[in-house]
């Protein structure tokens, strides 16, 4: 009797909260996300464009997806064993996929896409793609990549977003890059196939009934809407007439306004992460001096950065890494290290001998690109507070051709603020910021700063595949940088989405761009 | 044109005493973003905590400076270029008054855009282009003015005492003609303040100073919530524009009589 | 007749001019005139060869000047990475929008001021006459995209009764009609805002004109002989008006450009203007260049328009 009691109870405790998470997902209806400008492609293993991933990958998989922690879980692929000295992946193929025109998918198909089209038209798979010596397929269903060396990131780049894959059919022996087939009836094997193109207005995408994944998905059309104008995609989600708009195409200004509205949802850190960083000239004095740019880091208030600049979209800084990435190490905290304290900084700088003369410490360029949203306002903050410790700032807003050139091949500048992705992984995006590099590469260390302990963290993170081991570096290195400060880091990024309230199966994905499969409206 | 020469002094006297009237620098940020008009400074605080009463006023000296630097670069231009015209007649006139026609006909914001765009920003700069712009009208104005003049007595005297063409050109005939001028003057400030503030607009301003139009242009995604942001610079502009023009029609009543109601629009 | 050939003729310098222009700005300034003329983009290497090569920059300038200009007769204004087209149809895009715009502006800033104009004149010197004086003064002194966050901030903000941005609503009208009425209500602000600048001056010229002709025969042959030439002379009063309103409105065309590009950035309405402040922003030469020659070449011709009507509809003026 009282066994029944319990069962009874047990069942009315979880009931509701089965009963929550089990409401029946409702099969229909047709789904709306807003774009900024046509997808320059509907081929995602060409591209890296916003646009035309979030819907080419409504049509195409890769072999995996990232879940929001950076996991990789099967997609194409179903299983992948890789030995400890990462020189090997062998990947097992799903036997019960179809290309959109009934063709089946097999190994072919993957040995094809990799060696002919990411590995050399893809921006940042080929990257990855440089360090494989060969691919073979001894069965249909079955991949076998060998490297050169090991590369930790690859396996993470597998996803839609960098690994796509194509159909060998279609495109062997044609002109990848022409192939017709980029711009109209692209054959994928998404859960959502290719119905109709407008530019300039929309691309119209049916629901797939051969989808390898039964029952799935549960809308019947989707709809990518080009709004050029950032407002009136915010207007549209109001309206309900969009039902989604992806961070990259939404105007954090109206942030404030959208928080308010009960019928629209937030996410907040649904992509791969990146920083606005202050890079710092290390080659030049007193800049290079750490001491000298740990008190800068103290005269800047990064919250108010935060807050004005961004809208309060982000989070100040605490490391060389981005906190949300997996690889961040918890004991390291700028904020703590080095909090905004203007006179901290003023004594520091007495300290270090750097009188003021006339009310001047030292002169001090920043430069920036002119066109990018938020930079304006972060330079003048940024110019405001190192006023108020007695540095004379002049601000150099330039273009960002020319700004190349004076900032990664001529060093002609003394601070200069960037936007830089971290990639998903410290190899992809973040050591780039800190080793010994050249002059004349854009977007890479222009600080002048060369450590060779640095550079060897580096390296072995990128050469190890296990997380564990990577891990033990990446720390090591964050350590190492907190005390060093090359660059100040201001802010890391996030990325907010916003939906209708009604929707739900969202964001399955750490990536913006796959598991759509799972979305319905109720 | 009281009422102008009023609101112009208002302007001036604002944009010179700047630093007595408005205490903060306009271009300090502070944490303090949006704050209505009263509640933080007489006009509130925009995106970026900056004092709006401050920028206004001492946007107020860019306005002035770029207005009146460009209506005399204009005048200048002008009066040289349409004084000879008028003075010489014959081809040179023609082809001096076929240019004329050309940079008036062409819209001038328009080339001062893709002229600032591509030479740079700077205020020195824009004043430059302003000028450049503008001229056709001035030497037009001077134009009709030598022409009328050429044939009249103080011209007939100078030459039977054997004076030369720039001596009559610049003592005789141009103090007479400068009644227009001045008039033409005064409205191409009005006129170089508007231009400015387009140019402001459209983010070719100079990027170390505030100007009205650059207020304006960053108002625009804000107007939802802060309609301070937009409604004090856009009325000093107003102000500005309505004073010099105001000033403009006063000073053409009083110097032109007989020329009242041709040199208008 | 010959003197409409003549003026037809006399627009070639004049375009010819344009170009001069713009060449003189992309070759007289520090730096490569290709990279003005490809702007700020990475286009690819092969590209940019090319236009090197047909630009011929080894040899001498009236060489690239005419090189230069038979490109643009064949309708080909560059091409813009931006938006991965060529100019020509990146602009052509634009241009329905804000002809639609400028010219709703035109038509009603014409109208009205003939009528404002025409009121104030009759009832000079007193209140209504001031009032309008008043009102005109400051419509040509306040900054049309001022004028245009005012109207937003009135209508679209405060009282949400219009909308203030674009040319559409996102999702698309059912009906013709209903698509109409669609863009008719985006239509409205917009041209309030534009037409202001140009209503105010034609309600001066049209005032100041009619005031002239309307005091000297209205007064003396009025009275002489009664109601029915009043309005004869009335009449001939308006046409002597329409002279400079004719004379100024080939002139206002380039003016209402000038101001449609500010006003149709305030409201994201789709036009050329829109697209210049965008372009601008882009550091997109190219396309500031394109939409700086078809502006201009809208404005000689409208001119030439102008001039033309001028001389039919006033056989003495001809400057």
């Amino acid at each position: 009797m009282r066994i029944v009691a319990v069962c009874a109870l047990a069942l009315m405790l979880f009931a509701p909260l089965t009963a929550a998470q089990g409401q029946a997902p409702v099969r229909g209806g047709t789904f709306v996300f807003a774009i900024g400008s046509d997808p320059e492609t509907l081929n995602p293993a060409i591209t890296t464009g916003v646009e035309a991933l979030s819907v080419d990958c409504k049509m195409f998989n890769g072999l995996t997806y990232r879940d929001r922690e950076g996991k990789s879980h099967p997609e194409l692929a179903t299983d992948w064993f890789i030995p400890p000295d990462g020189m090997k992946y062998t990947f097992k193929l799903r036997r019960d996929v179809r290309w959109h025109d009934g063709q089946p998918f097999t190994s072919a198909d993957v040995k094809y896409t990799f060696e002919n089209v990411l590995a050399k038209f893809h921006p940042r798979a080929k990257v990855a793609f440089s360090n494989v010596a060969s691919v073979e397929t001894p069965d249909a269903y079955t991949v076998i990549v060998k490297m050169k060396k090991p590369y930790g990131p690859f396996l993470e780049q597998m996803t839609c977003q960098d690994g796509a894959i194509l159909p060998r059919h279609i495109f062997e022996g044609t002109d990848v890059l022409r192939n017709p087939h980029n711009s109209d009836n692209p054959i994928g094997t998404g859960p959502f196939k290719f119905s109709s193109y407008t530019r300039g207005d929309r691309v119209v995408m049916a629901r797939n009934p051969d989808y390898f994944r039964k029952g799935l998905p549960y809308f019947d059309t989707v709809i990518a809407k080009v709004v050029p104008d950032a407002a009136s995609r915010v207007q549209g989600l109001d309206t309900g007439e969009i039902d989604y708009v992806q961070s990259f195409f939404l105007p954090k200004e109206q942030i404030g306004a959208l928080r308010a509205n009960h019928r629209i949802q937030l996410k907040y850190d649904t992509d791969v992460p990146g920083n606005y960083l202050f890079f710092l000239n290390d080659t030049k004095p007193p800049l290079n001096d750490p001491r000298v740019r740990a008190a800068l880091l103290r005269a800047i208030n990064r919250q108010q950065i935060l807050q004005q600049a961004y809208f309060g979209v982000g989070y100040v800084s605490k490391s060389a890494f981005h906190q949300k990435l997996w690889a961040y190490d918890p004991q390291v905290d700028l904020t703590k290290m080095y909090p905004y304290d203007p006179k901290a900084a003023n004594a520091a700088f007495d300290k270090l001998g750097l009188t003021r003369k006339n009310g001047t410490r030292f002169t001090f360029q920043l430069v920036y690109n002119v066109a990018q949203a938020g930079f304006p306002a972060t330079a003048q903050i940024i110019r405001d507070d190192l006023q108020a410790v007695g540095i004379n700032v002049t601000l150099v807003p330039l273009e960002r051709n020319i700004l190349n050139d004076v900032e990664f091949t001529k060093h002609d500048f003394d601070g200069a603020i960037e936007a830089y992705t971290t990639g998903g992984d410290p190899a992809i995006g973040i050591a780039r910021e800190y080793i010994t590099t050249p002059p004349g590469i854009p977007f890479s260390n222009p600080t002048g700063y060369s450590n060779p302990k640095v550079d060897e963290l580096f390296r072995e993170g990128a050469l190890t595949v296990r997380v564990a081991d990577r891990r033990k570096y990446y720390d090591e290195v964050q350590v190492l940088l907190s005390h060093e400060l090359p660059l100040l880091p201001l802010i890391d990024r996030t990325e907010v989405d916003a939906a209708q309230v009604n929707l739900h199966g969202l964001w399955q994905s750490g990536q913006p761009y796959d598991e759509w499969d799972q979305a319905w409206r109720g | 044109m009281r009422a102008g020469g009023f609101l112009v002094a208002l302007v001036a006297l604002a944009a010179i005493a700047a630093p007595l009237i408005a205490h903060r620098d306009p271009l300090a940020t502070s944490p303090l973003a949006f704050a209505p008009p009263l509640t933080h400074g007489l006009f509130g605080t925009d995106n970026l905590g900056r004092d709006v009463w401050s920028e206004v006023v001492y946007g107020g000296r860019v306005s002035l400076v770029v207005g009146i630097g460009a209506s005399l670069l204009q005048t200048l231009i002008g009066v040289v270029i349409g004084g000879i015209a008028g003075y010489r007649g014959g081809v040179v006139d023609l082809a001096l008054m076929r240019i004329a026609e050309f940079f008036q006909i062409i819209p001038q914001f328009f080339l001062a855009l893709v002229l600032v765009a591509i030479v740079g920003r700077g205020i020195d700069k824009v004043i430059i282009v302003l000028g450049i712009v503008a001229w056709p009208l001035t030497a037009r104005v001077v134009r009709a003015q030598f022409i009328a003049l050429r044939s009249s007595e103080f011209v007939e005297a100078a030459r039977a005492l054997g004076a030369g063409n720039w001596y009559i050109g610049y003592r005789v005939m141009l103090p007479n003609a400068l009644g227009p001028v001045i008039v033409t003057a005064t409205q191409g400030i009005a006129h170089a303040i508007l231009l400015e503030a387009g140019i402001s607009f459209f983010g070719l301003g100079d990027p170390a100073l505030i100007s009205w139009g650059q207020m304006l242009n960053n108002a625009q995604p804000f107007l939802g919530e802060s309609w301070w942001i937009s409604v004090f610079p856009g009325a000093a502009i107003l102000a500005s524009v309505l004073g010099f023009s105001l000033l403009g029609d006063g000073l053409n009543d009083v110097l032109n009589p007989r020329l009242r109601g041709t040199l208008r629009a | 007749m010959g003197s409409s050939l003549a003026r037809i003729a006399l627009v070639v310098p004049q375009l010819f001019g344009v170009v001069a222009i713009v060449f003189v700005i992309t070759h007289l300034l520090p730096g490569d005139p290709v990279t003005a003329l490809v702007g700020d983009y990475p286009a690819p290497p092969d590209y940019v060869a090319q236009l090197r090569h047909d630009l011929g920059l080894d040899q001498s300038l009236w060489v690239q000047f005419f090189d230069y200009t038979g490109r643009l007769l064949h309708g080909d204004l560059g091409f813009s990475f931006a938006y991965d087209a060529p100019v020509v149809s990146v602009i052509g895009e634009r241009i329905g929008p804000t002809f639609l715009l400028a010219g709703s502006a035109f038509v009603l800033g014409t109208f009205g001021g003939v009528i404002l104009g025409t009121l104030a004149a009759v009832r000079h010197l007193r209140a209504t006459d001031r009032l309008v004086t008043v009102l005109a003064l400051v419509g040509f002194s306040i900054p049309g995209f001022w004028l245009s966050q005012l109207l937003i901030l009135a209508f679209a903000v405060q009282f949400a009764w219009l909308p203030s941005i674009g040319m559409h609503a996102l999702h698309t009208e059912p009906t013709a009609l209903g698509a109409i009425a669609d863009v008719a209500r985006h239509l409205v602000l917009p041209v309030l805002a534009l037409s202001t600048g140009h209503l105010a001056l034609m309600t001066r010229l049209v005032r100041t004109s009619m005031i002239e002709t309307l005091q000297f025969d209205f007064v003396r042959t009025a009275r002489a002989k009664g109601l029915s030439t009043q309005l004869v002379i009335f009449k001939h009063a308006l046409r002597n008006a329409l002279i400079p309103v004719i004379a100024a409105g080939g002139y206002s065309v380039g003016l209402l450009l000038s101001t449609s590009a500010l006003v149709e950035t305030v409201f994201s309405w789709p036009g050329m203007g829109r697209l210049l402040y965008d372009s601008l922003f882009k550091r997109d030469y190219p396309v500031l260049i394109g939409i700086f020659i078809v502006t201009s070449l809208v404005a000689i011709f409208a001119n030439l328009a102008a001039d033309m009507l001028q001389a039919r509809v006033d056989p003495r003026s001809r400057a």
